[in-house]
């Protein structure tokens, strides 16, 4: 893998759960974004509202003005169920790839299979590795909040992804690009409490 | 995976986004109150008579209002806040303040749009959808979006102090989004105090109008694109 041929393997194991790693805490209400998404020239907006319910995380986008636009449900190991999506948007493609992206945006460490943990040699950051059927998770941790920064996820057939969330112990960013799309999704968290209570 | 066929799909799933926005801006300019016991309107045509006479006579509204849209499955709430501006002939600007800031402004045959990172600026006249819209909205404020029964079966109803117009789309398509648009009206004054959009399933999104200003000057420049 040429983008990390700059790591040594470490002989940490994993401390704890994988998804203790994950920004979005399963005990945590409710997660509001303000949401662009980029693709070639068009643009868009609208809020994505992340719930945990349970093991599982429903998403639902929305437009500023209310108008439902989805509501899926993920699960671990990179199952989604889609409950909703306007009749337009419902294209195997485009769900797929919203699905995927935003799995891993929740699931950041793959369920199954091997973990390996590695250290970067240039800034000596950790690094895990982790794999299922779609693909290769490479995840750079900010080891002072134990949480991930940076994803990168390859796959034969899927396109290349690459995460990054920044924050203190919440989300407060998070952009999704792809290597090989001209596709980009950026969230910002919306501080609701002003607004919670009308007049 | 196709990029390609990606790429076809959002730019349709922009065109849609588009139009879901128009949807949502159709209403605008209608408008709800608590729950209050409903009866069939007595009389159909004395309400639009008036509502009517209410257009003529409002240069300006003012207002600021709430959206609550509720998820209902979810037992969850997303409440946001702004300010609502109309100013003959027909210029709106509709502002977001809280949680977020988004702005929509239609004046002079363009609509903007605007968030903390984006701007863009559709000409109305360009998109049938715009068109649709615009003749919509300015049909409201003129009184005559209830003539629009080509496009909307209506159903009347009233409380002590409200008119309630349920607005039913025809077209089926339109429905998958959007199943009933109930408008309430304030019964001393027929400005609109509430707006309730039903979607298919059991969610909802209700705003409502509060500290209304009728004919006060609003400069020009609150709908100038910026």
């Amino acid at each position: 893998m040429s983008l990390f041929n700059n790591f040594q393997p470490s002989e940490l194991t994993l401390p704890g759960d994988k998804d203790s790693y994950s920004w979005f805490r399963q005990d945590a209400g409710r997660y509001l974004f303000q949401s662009t998404i980029d693709i070639y020239k068009n643009n868009f907006t609208g809020l994505l509202f992340v719930k945990p319910v349970g093991d599982s995380y429903r998403v639902l986008f929305i437009t500023e003005m209310g108008i439902k636009i989805f509501d899926m449900e993920f699960f671990g190991d990179s199952d989604f169920k889609v409950h909703y999506c306007i009749e337009d948007l419902n294209r195997k493609a485009v769900i797929n790839t919203l699905g995927n992206d935003l799995s891993l945006m929740l699931f950041n460490i793959a369920g199954k299979g091997k973990i390996k943990m590695m250290r970067e040699k240039k800034e000596g950051k950790l690094i895990i590795k982790s794999k299922d059927r779609f693909g290769t998770r490479y995840c750079t941790m900010n080891e002072h909040i134990n949480k991930v920064e940076e994803l990168i996820k390859t796959g034969t057939f899927s396109n290349k992804v690459n995460i990054k969330f920044s924050g203190l112990a919440e989300p407060d960013s998070i952009i999704i690009t792809h290597y090989n799309l001209k596709l980009k999704i950026q969230l910002t968290r919306l501080h609701e409490l002003a607004a919670k209570i009308p007049e | 995976m196709n990029g390609l066929t990606i790429i076809l799909e959002l730019k349709l799933m922009n065109r849609i986004n588009r139009n879901i926005s128009l949807i949502a801006l159709l209403t605008i300019t209608v408008g709800m109150q608590a729950q209050e016991a409903l009866k069939p309107m007595a009389d159909i045509s004395l309400f639009k008579t008036k509502l009517e006479t209410m257009s003529k006579s409002t240069q300006s509204i003012a207002c600021d209002f709430v959206q609550e849209k509720e998820l209902v499955v979810l037992s969850e709430k997303i409440v946001s806040k702004g300010v609502f501006f109309f100013k003959k002939e027909n210029n709106i600007r509709w502002e977001y303040i809280q949680p977020y800031r988004y702005l929509i402004i239609i004046s002079n045959g363009q609509l903007f749009t605007r968030d903390d990172k984006n701007q863009k600026l559709y000409d109305i006249e360009s998109n049938k959808m715009f068109q649709e819209m615009n003749k919509f909205i300015s049909g409201c404020i003129q009184g005559d979006i209830l003539k629009n029964d080509k496009d909307y079966s209506a159903e009347y109803f009233e409380s002590s102090g409200n008119y309630l117009v349920k607005l039913i789309p025809r077209e089926e398509k339109m429905r998958q989004m959007l199943n009933e648009v109930h408008i309430w009206f304030d019964k001393n004054d027929l400005t609109v105090s509430g707006l309730k959009m039903v979607e298919s399933g059991e969610d909802y999104t209700k705003i409502t109008f509060t500290n209304k200003k009728l004919n006060t000057d609003i400069p020009i420049e609150k709908f100038s694109f910026k």
